[in-house]
């Protein structure tokens, strides 16, 4: 139990989390024909003997991290700062995914210039403590940068929101 | 060379830099930087917005013109890429691999040198692949079909093992879940539609680019966020980033042999219709790591893991031509539309646009060719500002980055599904970084299983049939070895060096 509560905090509820959903497919392909569930069930099912395997590995109490991952964090040293500006707190990641979910609710009532817009100030008023000056002279322009971009130069239309159709 | 092929070239060269006719590809050149730069937005989008413009144009500012929107196209999509992580489009999205890290040492100045010169550089020696393989073009295309396609896929599944660095099982984990993902929607032989579980959104399956906007550049405004980084390159202060724009471009020449070799690679990926971009500069990465005497760097900051893929993502712009031009069949989404305009403007593509029309196909080539080297100097004249970006405190750059990304993402399809498929995929891809999950082979399957799965029916089927004998193409045979020594080459490699050091 001990064992398993660790290789949860070390991130193993991942791959029960990919487990799961490979098990859900896997079952959702028995209502397929042959032709079109052929592939995809020799996938799922490779696929979840590959989790079980790495499941079984995250239990053992010797796992470490992959490491030299392409794509995985940069593990080289950052450069000493200056303090001319304390660096944002580290924060919860539930609480930045809620903060970065603003941006589609706005652009899905508001559309994507007026959505963008107002995230933009929101986050650099609230999040980034910037001024209300700033806030609203970065968003204004990034409005307009995206309204001239899109609309006039590209002439392509960009979603309306709900409010704004 | 032929003499009608080598009069060609010089009397379209001489086009090109004539007056009025140069402001056709500068301007072509200008706007495809900017689209390139723009999440979500491609070549593809760009020269469908032009059609109805140049209508009534003569075939030379056409030509002129396309050949710089494609040209252009990509290295700023690989700029973006590097400085914030954010891919213009599929194939810019290995740049980042390397090229972000070496940002977040604040080496971005090196990154973007190395990138500039091995764009230049890659799209030359596609260019000039593309000009010597003009008599052979037809031949060479027709002998494809769905046999070659499926060991070209199989060929760049084998890169995913190179991708996976030190973690194989989970490297492959992440390629399944790819697969699996590239299933979602309508089953392209029976039409059923599959692992939709009841939502109207996916019955169209996933698009790549809110996939990738995802898992690269939502997933590190999270992370940033999340860890209270300060600013990208770790520093306020723009002296204080190391790495210079010249060690960039030297390190280009350092690796001479991995360049040219990604750059012929690149050429003749893109020179295969239907595979696409993205996978070039997937395979000249993992034949970069693979063939490296010690890749331990590679995913870090290793200069050779940004100078691969952008060799070859720039060099399969010529390759691309290659079916274009001589077959009609295009390379990928952006030849199709090139396709498109040639015959709006009376230009059929095959021996008679490779014999009336030469001169015309010479333009587009060298309008592409200086197209490129336009993108690559003026990224590198503008490598200080850009440079600049990455010590920009974080509170501010990030809802910026998020607002560009969303509209990428959402304006692909003008679906706002595709922005929360977007930010779904953002929340996966922080946590696929956090607990060390590879991301690319998941995104490399996703390109390519598309691909992989119609060819292997496809060639069931005829095999089945007797239509076709597969052991028995050369083609395949000579895919089949290339895919033996991808695989095997590499750890016999070691091995040997290894017990030649232990000798010595």
């Amino acid at each position: 139990m001990q064992r398993i509560k660790m290789a949860l905090q070390q991130g193993a509820w991942l791959a029960w989390v990919f487990a799961a959903g490979t098990a859900l497919l896997l079952w959702q392909s028995l209502g397929l024909s042959p032709v079109a569930s052929l592939i995809p069930r020799f996938v799922l099912l490779f696929t979840l003997l590959l989790l079980l395997v790495e499941i079984a590995l995250e239990l053992k109490p010797s796992r470490t991290p992959g490491a030299n991952i392409a794509g995985s964090r940069s593990e080289a040293e950052p450069l000493p700062r200056r303090p001319e500006r304390p660096a944002m707190a580290p924060q919860q990641p539930w609480r930045v995914i809620c903060w970065i979910a603003v941006l589609p609710l706005a652009t899905w009532l508001f559309g994507v210039i007026a959505g963008g817009a107002l995230f933009c100030m929101a986050f650099l008023r609230w999040r980034s403590r910037e001024s209300w000056l700033y806030s609203l002279t970065v968003a204004l322009v990034l409005g307009l940068v995206l309204q001239v971009l899109f609309s006039w130069v590209f002439q392509a239309g960009l979603y309306q929101g709900l409010w704004t159709r | 060379m032929d003499t009608t092929v080598l009069d060609a070239a010089l009397e379209g060269l001489r086009i090109v830099f004539s007056w009025p006719y140069i402001l056709y590809p500068i301007a072509g050149t200008l706007l495809a930087m900017v689209f390139s730069a723009t999440p979500g937005l491609n070549s593809a989008s760009l020269m469908a917005l032009a059609i109805p413009i140049t209508y009534g144009w003569e075939p030379i500012p056409v030509m002129l013109l396309f050949g710089a929107f494609v040209g252009g196209a990509t290295f700023m999509g690989s700029v973006t890429a590097i400085l914030f992580n954010v891919p213009g489009k599929a194939s810019n999205a290995v740049a980042l691999l390397d090229g972000y890290p070496m940002a977040q040492q604040g080496r971005a100045k090196e990154a973007i040198g190395s990138a500039a010169t091995a764009s230049a550089l890659g799209a030359t020696v596609g260019i000039f692949l593309l000009i010597g393989m003009i008599p052979v073009m037809r031949s060479a295309a027709i002998a494809l079909g769905p046999a070659e396609y499926l060991m070209i896929a199989i060929w760049g599944l084998t890169m995913l093992a190179a991708l996976a660095g030190n973690s194989l099982v989970r490297g492959l984990i992440a390629a399944g879940l790819g697969f699996q993902l590239a299933f979602i929607g309508y089953d392209p032989r029976t039409a059923e539609l599959r692992f939709t579980l009841g939502v109207d959104y996916l019955a169209d399956g996933l698009s790549l680019v809110p996939v990738l906007l995802g898992l690269f550049a939502i997933a590190e405004v999270i992370d940033l966020l999340a860890s209270g980084k300060e600013t990208i390159a770790g520093t306020r202060s723009f002296e204080r980033l190391q790495g210079r724009m010249i060690d960039g471009v030297r390190a280009v020449f350092r690796h001479f042999w991995l360049f040219m070799r990604s750059s012929v690679l690149g050429t003749i990926i893109g020179a295969i219709p239907g595979i696409g971009g993205s996978v070039a500069g997937y395979i000249a990465y993992g034949h970069a790591s693979q063939t490296a005497a010690d890749n331990s760097q590679f995913g870090k900051g290793d200069v050779r893991g940004v100078i691969a893929p952008e060799a070859a993502a720039d060099a399969k712009d010529g390759g691309a031509l290659i079916p274009t031009l001589a077959l009609g069949i295009p390379g990928g989404t952006g030849t199709a539309v090139l396709l498109g305009v040639l015959t709006l403007h009376g230009l059929t593509p095959g021996r008679e646009m490779l014999t009336d029309h030469l001169v015309l196909v010479f333009v587009l080539i060298w309008s592409l060719f200086l197209s490129n080297w336009m993108t690559s100097l003026l990224g590198v004249s503008f490598v200080n500002p850009l440079a600049r970006l990455t010590t920009i405190h974080t509170g501010r750059l990030v809802p910026v980055i998020l607002v560009v990304a969303a509209t990428g993402a959402i304006q692909y399809r003008g679906d706002w599904g595709d922005l929360a498929c977007a930010m779904a995929f953002g929340v996966l891809g922080y946590f696929m970084k956090r607990y060390h999950w590879p991301r690319i082979p998941l995104v490399m399957a996703l390109a390519l299983a598309p691909l992989f799965e119609n060819s292997l029916h496809l060639t069931l089927r005829l095999q089945e049939l007797g239509r076709i004998d597969f052991w028995s193409r050369p083609m395949v045979l000579v895919l089949l070895v290339l895919t033996l020594l991808t695989v095997l080459l590499p750890p016999f490699s070691k091995r040997w060096k290894e017990l030649r050091r232990h000798k010595n």
